[in-house]
């Protein structure tokens, strides 16, 4: 009787170890933080490099703005309308916030370069602030190391300057670097 | 006192009767060793035995002097031994040449396993026995080398496994290289015969084996032997009770990671984020409990539709809704046996129930088997068999459960909800459409009629008249249900229970009809297979034997002849969907109606002489000629011979000082040609007309179109199987260890084939014709070891391994393209990329771009798609500065190589029996041991099941398997920069390009059956009324060990005919744990 009792309980371990069915893991490593850096901006028509100086490296905390268009169900059951609501959602972390001295480039059109130093994927915006828009970038983003390509037009502004930042972040928003690029007008 | 005295005398007296007395002695080999291990039993008392020591001496207390002691050993013959008064003996073993003596099962007859020269394995019906498969062809996977049975299709109630011996044998382009499958001489369906009723089965591999049966075993013959009546009547009840489980069901991630993933997708592809944060913070809501519905009423879209998957936020794991834990089925068998000296009779009655996997489908498969088989010996000249069998099978489920439904499955997102705010099923679900869509049922009902008269005028010689018929009918409904739903806005809709193409109706080539109805439309289809089957066979055979000169000869006629009679009838918009009918149709087109019909004949004459000299040097020489109707009259004969010789070494005198280590030893070699009739179409020679509607109007109606016929070759005539082999057969340790191994190569000679293509001008395809040609190289290996330890402990262990490789040695390609058939081509070959490594960053790939433009790979590019870090860097082996396909021809194939080869190899299985006292264990092990599989729709891009995506965002298929993809730091799903699998995610084909990276290790080893048994000992109080009783433990797939991702070895493929979904879109495999109870009375 005992080894029947034996024999039963060995073919439901069996049964058991067998049932088991292992889930694949996400192998992604949520403890590798985003890095960020970027060279200085060099010019791709004569090699002139324009050393850029950090003027200012600080912590800073983003918030999200969303605007939702949905209807949800409250707890009583009736109908909540979300159309146009404001959400605001605050990042959960910080972000490393690098803004470096403006540079000055000639008025002629040029296109320049800034080498990237990164382990994640960035992206790239420029936005002209001051003046009509002589500023572009070329590309809109990479991954790992990389190039930021951006172009100047003629700045035909007399002797106004235009002025734009090009900002580089990475696509969790921990690191961003704001570089503020100024272009002499043509009549200087 | 006296009284006293004379009473204790007399029991002291009985007592000295009954006291055991002990006796020694020696158990010596025929060799004149002494046996270890041998077991000396005292008859008829079960309890008193042991086994002889490492010198061979044994000590027993028997019951008497006079007691008989019963000697076994393995290898060697029982004895038994009366002691007469001895109270020590010398017990000299015989060996057992039963081994030898063993019957193979051939052609037309019976044969020693020592003289026969073909390759011939022969099994008993132990491999099929308290096994919980459904059918007997599935036992059979891996119990013969050579014999290789598989199945990609999964596990879908009622699904048949593919079968063929030594490999592919043609590559199907006319003709098929299926093996013959005869059951007690009439060819038949092995995966619905009753398990219990087969007695034997016999694998006939080579020409010389099989070509008795001429041009229909041109790859061999399976021959399927079952029980008969024997003397004395026994009455056998078997049945077990089983519970599947399913197996390699894929790993759904959450809404979340799944919207997360696509998200990725997109972004890479050079789009936006497809899920914005709000739908995301929206799909954790609802995880954590916070929202009641995955969607509601507000969503943009049309009213009638509930939200599609991207704007839903639910988290359902639509594997776990439809598919159950666990299912039951039952099978029960009984049967009786009996006779006496002029009749005996066998009589087995079969039922098997087997439920499906699927929670809302309700399918059901049920067999019925009965078999009744009378022989009347009439005198000892005359002797008549009567055989009748009768099989029905009831194969019911959903009609929308077919490979549509688990295409769709792999796809249905996450985000999507069961339920919908009317907390009713959402349409999206397919519970609804399973549940009430209507059903789909098909039944086989096959009635087998057999009567074999033999008549023995003299000794040694026999006429046989076999008389066999089967007729099948086979009904088949179809039915599609409207079934509604409640629409956003609250009123009722009807749900599409197809692929959403409107009432789509087509007529297939074979009759078949492929149908979508329209949401709301009800359809009923009918179907009735009628076939008829009937083969004579008269021979005759004589043996003859003078001095140690053996022969035999064997002279026969066979006929046969097939028909079969398919009509089909459909309707739409069926006025009582509940009892549907097909209506009356006066021409108003309703109604769809189709039929196809078929004949073919065939009549064989053979011959065979066998000859055997002191069962030391064999031979036997074949000849067949057959006639087929499927060739044109001139075409229409031919003649296939085949010769075989053997030579047992063993049996020389010179091998005598061997022969104890070595019992058993033949060489064997055989050549043989074998004609194959077996064409796809029973009338290839026929130019065939189909009708097709066409775009014209005339008049007012649409006109018919009558397209050009295929042209056909009047010179069509037989492919030829031209085999060669060589073996051996040998036995060691009198025949503890057995084994065999063979070679073979096999050449289709006169291969059906296309001609040259003809002009496009001309409107038609080339014909085909016997123009190519196809070689196939093989081995096998058998070996297997039994013994005993001590008097309680026996154990056997068995292998087989055997492989092989095909090669097109000829074939007219016109322009040699890598993607069909050229000269040369291995089997199964598979032409890709070669991957150099994945990218870490854009500068890298940049780089890399710039040495080896990547710009010609068919990459189905969307929109702003660029290669980038995380994609694939393809290695440009031709240094040309570009990757690419060329014209993907042998010419010319750019940086394509051959990458590995899909064919099954290593085809190996290993057995371990053991058995101590009433406790008996096996262990059944299957597996492959190389295949390359690279998991795709059939092209040369990835599968969505593999990858994710395939072509196009619309076709994904996102498992946690695939979370293992480049993705860089600060990845909302982790950094997996460092070895990821896959490239980064993106849904068009840059990463997903047929290459050396992604060819998965398809080999595999699968703990096929594990059964645990418990007899009743011999003597216990019921032994008078059971003669048997065993229960049992018995488990089907219980453990598989293979590298391959994501996928079951066994379910990569589908076969269904409706919708072709690709790799992983079928039906689970399961695992199957069975409690079953066996008793003889």
């Amino acid at each position: 009787m005992k080894k029947i009792f034996y024999l039963i309980a060995a073919v439901g371990i069996t049964w058991g170890i067998v049932s088991c069915d292992n889930e694949p893991k996400n192998p992604g490593d949520y403890s590798v933080k985003s890095e960020l850096s970027i060279g200085d901006v060099v010019s791709q028509v004569n090699g002139q490099v324009y050393a850029l100086q950090v003027a200012k490296s600080i912590d800073s905390v983003f918030t999200n703005k969303v605007t939702a268009y949905d209807t949800i169900w409250d707890e009583n059951g009736n109908f909540v309308s979300r159309e146009g609501r404001e959400v605001i959602i605050p990042s959960k972390f910080t972000t490393k916030y690098v803004e470096y001295e403006p540079i000055m480039v000639p008025a002629e059109a040029d296109t320049f370069e800034i080498h990237v130093t990164s382990n994640a994927k960035w992206f790239l915006s420029t936005a002209s602030y001051r003046g009509s828009s002589t500023f572009y970038n070329i590309n809109s983003g990479g991954g790992g190391n990389g190039t930021l390509l951006f172009r100047s037009a003629i700045n035909r502004n007399g002797t106004r300057k235009v002025a734009a930042d090009l900002n580089v972040y990475t696509s969790d928003s921990t690191i961003y670097h704001k570089v503020t690029l100024l272009q002499e007008g043509l009549a200087n | 006192m006296k009284r006293f005295y004379i009473t204790l005398i007399g029991v002291l007296v009985s007592l000295g009767m009954y006291a055991d007395v002990l006796v020694t002695g020696t158990v010596y080999e025929p060799s004149g060793d002494t046996a270890i291990g041998a077991t000396v039993m005292e008859k008829g008392q079960p309890s008193k035995g042991t086994a002889t020591d490492i010198d061979g001496n044994f000590q027993l207390n028997v019951s008497s002097l006079q007691a008989t002691l019963v000697v076994s050993y393995i290898g060697m013959q029982t004895q038994e031994v009366k002691l007469d008064g001895l109270n020590h003996i010398e017990v000299h073993l015989k060996d057992d040449n039963v081994t030898l003596d063993e019957l193979v099962v051939v052609g037309y007859g019976t044969q020693k396993k020592i003289n026969a020269t073909g390759s011939v394995r022969t099994i008993d019906s132990e491999v099929l026995e308290s096994r919980p498969v459904t059918n007997a062809v599935q036992g059979l996977q891996g119990a013969v080398a050579g014999l290789n049975i598989t199945n990609d299709s999964g596990g879908g109630l009622g699904e048949t496994m593919n079968i063929n011996i030594r490999g592919v044998g043609s590559i199907g382009d006319g003709s098929n290289s299926s093996p013959l499958i005869l059951i007690d001489g009439m060819e038949g369906d092995l995966s619905t015969i009753n398990p219990n009723d087969i007695e034997n089965i016999s694998v006939l591999k080579d020409a010389a084996a099989a070509s008795i049966y001429g041009s229909r075993a041109p790859f061999g013959v399976i021959l399927v032997t079952t029980k008969g009546g024997k003397k004395g009547t026994t009455v056998n009840y078997n049945g077990n009770f089983r519970w599947n489980k399913p197996t390699n069901v894929p790993h759904v991630p959450d809404s979340y990671t799944y919207a997360l993933m696509m998200n990725d997708a997109y972004i890479n592809t050079g789009g936006n984020a497809v899920y914005g944060s709000a739908k995301l913070e929206k799909m954790k809501q609802f995880q954590a409990g916070i929202l009641k519905y995955g969607t509601d009423t507000s969503a943009p879209g049309s009213i009638y539709d509930w939200m599609g998957q991207t704007n839903t936020w639910g988290n359902t794991n639509w594997y776990d809704v439809h598919l159950k834990n666990t299912t039951f089925s039952q099978e029960h068998n009984v049967s009786v046996s009996g006779g006496g000296d002029m009749v005996t009779y066998y009589f087995s009655g079969n039922y098997l129930g087997q439920d499906g996997l699927f929670r809302y489908a309700d399918e059901k498969y049920q067999r019925l088997a009965l078999t009744g088989k009378v022989n009347v010996t009439f005198n000892k000249y005359v002797q008549f068999l009567w055989t009748s069998r009768y099989i029905a099978t009831d194969n019911t489920k959903p009609s929308v459960l077919n490979s549509m439904f688990f295409h769709q499955l792999s796809r249905m997102a996450p985000t999507l909800p069961l339920y919908t705010t009317y907390d009713e099923y959402d349409p999206s679900s397919y519970v609804q459409q399973l549940r009430d869509g209507g059903r789909q049922d098909q039944k086989t009902q096959q009635i087998y009629n057999q009567g074999n008269l033999t008549i023995t005028p003299i000794k040694d010689w026999q006429i046989h008249a076999d008389i066999s018929s089967r007729i099948e009918h086979n009904p088949y409904t179809r039915e599609f249900k409207p079934v509604t739903y409640t629409m956003r806005d609250g009123s009722s809709g009807f749900i599409n229970l197809g692929d959403q193409q409107n009432s789509f109706r087509r007529i297939r080539d074979n009759g078949t009809f492929y149908v979508d109805p329209a949401a709301g439309e009800s359809y009923y289809e009918k179907a009735n297979t009628y076939i008829n089957y009937f083969s004579t066979n008269f021979y005759t055979d004589y043996s003859l034997s003078f001095g140690e000169n053996n022969f035999k000869f064997l002279l026969g006629v066979q006929t046969e002849s097939y028909s079969e009679e398919i009509t089909r009838v459909a309707s739409w918009d069926i006025l009582l969907p509940d009892t549907p009918f097909i209506p009356s149709d006066n021409g108003g087109g309703s109604t769809m109606s189709s039929e196809s019909k078929g004949k073919w004949t065939s009549v064989g004459i053979f011959g065979r002489i066998n000859y055997n000299y002191n069962d030391r040097y064999m031979a036997e020489v074949n000849l067949r000629g057959d006639g087929a109707s499927r060739f044109p009259k001139n075409q229409r004969w031919g003649v296939f011979p085949s010769f075989s010789i053997g030579w047992n070494i063993a049996n020389e005198k010179f091998w005598e000082p061997a022969y104890h280590v070595m019992n058993y030893f033949k060489l064997r070699a055989s050549y043989g040609q074998l004609g194959n009739q077996n064409t796809t179409s029973f009338y290839p020679f026929y130019q065939k007309m189909y009708t097709t509607g066409g775009t014209v109007i005339l008049g007012d109606n649409q006109a018919t179109l009558l397209p050009i016929f295929d042209p056909y070759s009047t010179s069509l005539t037989w492919e030829r199987i031209e085999n060669v082999g060589a073996g051996v057969d040998f036995a060691f340790f009198n025949n503890r260890l057995q084994g065999s191994f063979d070679w073979y190569q096999r050449t289709t000679k006169d291969m059906i084939g296309p001609a040259y293509a003809l002009a496009a001008v001309y409107g038609a395809n080339a014909p085909k014709t016997n123009n190519a040609e196809l070689r196939t190289r093989g081995w096998e290996l058998e070996l297997s070891w039994r013994d005993n330890i001590g008097k309680d402990f026996s154990y056997s262990i068995s292998a087989s391994l055997s492989d092989y490789q095909t090669v097109v040695t000829k074939y007219d390609s016109p322009n040699n393209s890598i993607d069909g058939w050229y000269q040369g081509k291995n089997y199964g070959e598979i032409w890709g990329y070669s991957v150099v490594g994945i990218a870490k960053s854009d500068e890298e790939m940049a780089a890399w771009l710039a040495q080896h433009n990547q710009d010609k790979i068919p990459t189905a590019a969307q929109g702003t798609s660029t290669w980038g870090g995380g994609d694939l860097m393809y290695a440009d082996l031709n240094n040309d500065g570009s990757v690419d396909p060329g014209t993907r021809t042998l010419d010319n194939h750019g940086d394509l190589r051959v990458i590995g080869n899909n064919t099954p190899r290593y085809a190996y299985s290993f057995t371990l029996d053991f058995k101590w006292k009433f406790i008996d264990f096996r262990a059944y092990f299957q597996g492959i041991g190389k295949r390359d599989y690279f998991i795709s729709n059939g092209g040369n891009i990835g599968g969505a099941t593999f990858f994710g995506f395939q072509g196009g965002a619309y076709q994904n298929a996102l498992y946690l398997e695939q979370l293992d993809y480049f993705r860089y730091a600060g990845a909302e799903l982790g950094a997996n920069f460092e070895n990821p699998y896959y490239g980064r995610m993106r849904y068009d084909d840059y990463n997903t390009q047929c290459s050396d990276r992604f060819i998965q290790d398809a080999s595999y080893l699968r703990l096929k059956n594990l059964q645990v048994g418990f007899s009743l000992p011999g003597k216990t109080p019921i032994s008078k009324y059971v003669k048997k009783a065993r229960i049992y433990f018995s488990a089907e797939n219980l453990f598989t060990v293979t590298k391959l991702k994501i996928f079951d070895p066994e379910a990569l493929k589908t076969n269904d005919t409706e919708y072709s979904g690709g790799a992983g879109k079928v039906y689970p495999q399961y695992r199957t744990f069975s409690m079953g109870l066996e008793l003889t009375f």
